[in-house]
């Protein structure tokens, strides 16, 4: 008991150091105020009665308003993970640090773990704090709260995905070699879940036979929410229209809860398994 | 003699290197790393690991320091034997590592990285300013990264190293960026050391400054260690001597008489007008100098009363050793790059 006690404590202190060090940065200092227009400014402008959106655009409710606001978080929070994740190992390992921490007697699983977590927490606090603001700016605006439970799940669903992101960012920042390659392999992975994922299930959709020229259909919403199961934008979205009332791409939730479980263990530990494997 | 802290039989490695190719984008190529090693580490020695670029010396220590898992071959720590597969904890307290040139960079400062380090290593914080005070980074201790000097960080290198006290300490070019005055404070450091029982393994490609400091050299070339032994007696062996210079004001007219009446009259001489002075060069015997045949000399010249202003003797280099132990000339030693076995090929 008291070895992972021990464990826990050095995995805390370790993520920690992680952290702040990621935190007290240049690149943050431009991230967050991004973080905080897109975040908050996204909840006060969607839950603002006078704004006119689009007509297939439902902000009624205040958990509608946070969903709408999700899209912001795809696009804000994830790119923060990338910036402060991509070059996470690489420019370690090309600087020679690496080398003197896999020489320290830590497992490198300890390491690879805390590395995880310092990265994820760093974009991962400050966009649960604005989203906290962004509901109480919400409510300000519409006089409601969202329930408890949609709340937890709009803050664990905002979590998981920067998690999903932290564990790809640093997968692939093991595998570059120097900067260029860890930019094209950070920057490009994000751009493919983020920009390029619906063309990916247009094309596919098309090969398949099913009518992708028009996204309301119903035979489209089916295949493109399995196909958003493969994708950690997809799945966030998905999870939060669970709670949704007028959803038409509801899935069971027994795939939602295994992509999850996938999203969150595979990445991870691939990335956990290739840390191992480095040569310093 | 002291038991051996680590000690390596047989351990080879080679580098799987990526060579993606178009029908098999996973192909790679094994370059040999080092080959057929077998070396002692003592406690209380210091051992100079020398060698050109490419040598295997950096291999080297990443295998002994775990960084690398050695294809095959015994390594015994404490008298334990290792598995290859991993490297337990324990035997990592047992070492310290300061790679080769480490990029410092950030506005991180020199505390925060021990800091680090010691949060690493579970150790308590305590002991930040005790290992800053031991390489000399107190002053600098709270100043980024990016302000100090490449000393500073070889510094820096070197008491990430030292942390936890370990009994092996693996230091890989050490001496890159110190100034002569950092040199002499860091030789020091290092005799300090070994007298309070540290192994040290110390690499470099340059022989002079490392002959004051270690007690035997290991030389390295093409993945293999080729010679080991204290230096002076593998210069012997090998017949490696240089000339003894004296320099003086004015020619001396009757240098062959002068020797012809002595004992050490079998000695090669020549001498040479240098414009503003004469240097006489005396060949060195075959078996080395003797530090009584080099008395005798100056006595005979003093004697004659003829005062050199110069006494010198010049370093013998790597490439020389080298050239001498490989037989390959002094010109192809350092541009042998057939080292590696490219073809064995790994999926």
């Amino acid at each position: 008991m008291n070895a992972y006690f021990d464990s826990a404590r050095l995995l805390y202190n370790l993520s920690k150091m992680e952290f702040k060090k990621n935190f007290f940065t240049m690149r943050m200092a431009v991230l967050l105020p991004i973080l905080s227009l897109f975040i908050v400014g996204s909840s006060w402008g969607f839950s603002d009665k006078d704004a006119n959106l689009p007509a297939d655009v439902s902000a009624n409710t205040p958990f509608e308003v946070l969903f709408l606001s999700s899209l912001f978080i795809l696009f804000s929070a994830t790119l923060g993970i990338v910036l402060v994740g991509f070059d996470g190992i690489s420019r370690k390992r090309n600087s020679g640090l690496l080398a003197i921490e896999f020489c320290q007697p830590t497992s490198r699983t300890m390491l690879g773990a805390s590395q995880l977590l310092g990265v994820w927490l760093t974009v991962a606090i400050p966009t649960i704090i604005l989203s906290f603001i962004s509901i109480i700016l919400v409510y300000k605006q519409m006089d409601s709260w969202p329930s408890v439970s949609e709340i937890l799940l709009y803050f664990l669903a905002t979590s998981l995905v920067l998690f999903w992101y932290a564990s790809i960012q640093l997968l692939v920042s093991s595998f570059a070699k120097d900067m260029g390659s860890a930019v094209t392999l950070g920057v490009g992975t994000w751009l493919l879940f983020t920009m390029i994922w619906l063309l990916i299930t247009v094309v596919l959709a098309t090969i398949l036979g099913v009518d992708a020229t028009n996204t309301t259909d119903v035979t489209f919403a089916s295949f493109s929410s399995k196909m958003d199961l493969f994708s950690p934008n997809g799945l966030y979205q998905l999870l939060l229209e669970a709670k949704l009332e007028n959803n038409s791409r509801i899935l069971p939730a027994w795939q939602l809860s295994i992509a999850t479980i996938c999203w969150t263990f595979l990445p991870s530990s691939f990335f956990i398994w290739k840390f191992n494997k480095l040569d310093a | 003699m002291a038991d051996a802290l680590l000690e390596l039989k047989g351990i080879n490695f080679d580098h799987k290197i990526s060579s993606p190719q178009i029908l098999n984008p996973f192909k790679k190529l094994n370059i040999l790393g080092i080959k057929n090693i077998t070396l002692n580490l003592i406690s209380g020695n210091i051992i100079g690991l020398v060698g050109p670029n490419g040598a295997g010396k950096t291999t080297l220590m990443k295998v002994l320091s775990g960084l690398l898992i050695p294809d095959n071959g015994d390594i015994t720590i404490n008298n334990k034997k290792i598995e290859n597969k991993n490297r337990p904890n324990w035997t990592k307290e047992l070492i310290g590592m300061m790679p080769e040139n480490v990029h410092w960079y950030g506005p991180t400062t020199p505390y925060q990285v021990i800091k680090k380090i010691l949060t690493i290593r579970d150790m308590d914080i305590l002991y930040i300013e005790k290992i800053l005070d031991q390489v000399g980074l107190t002053v600098k201790s709270h100043e980024a990264l990016d302000t100090l000097s490449q000393g500073m960080h070889q510094r820096l290198s070197l008491a990430c190293a030292l942390i936890g006290n370990p009994k092996i300490l693996l230091l890989d070019e050490p001496m890159n960026g110190l100034d002569p005055v950092a040199r002499e404070a860091f030789t020091g450091l290092l005799k300090n050391l070994a007298k309070n029982g540290k192994a040290i393994l110390i690499s470099s490609h340059q022989l002079a400054e490392l002959e004051r400091m270690v007690d035997s050299v290991i030389l390295m070339h093409e993945g293999e260690i080729i010679q080991e032994g204290d230096l002076s007696e593998i210069r012997n062996k090998y017949g490696i001597h240089h000339d003894l210079i004296l320099k003086f004001p004015n020619e001396i007219k009757n240098l062959n008489k002068i020797f012809s009446k002595n004992k050490i009259n079998n000695l090669k001489f020549e001498q040479k007008d240098m414009g503003d002075y004469f240097s006489i060069n005396i060949n060195a015997p075959k078996k080395g100098w003797e530090m009584e045949t080099k008395q005798q000399i100056i006595k005979l010249f003093l004697s004659n009363d003829l005062v050199p202003f110069d006494f010198t003797s010049p370093q013998v280099e790597l490439v020389e050793i080298l050239s001498a132990v490989t037989g390959l000339d002094v010109d192809k030693v350092g541009m042998s790059i057939q080292r590696g076995k490219i073809g064995s090929e790994e999926e």
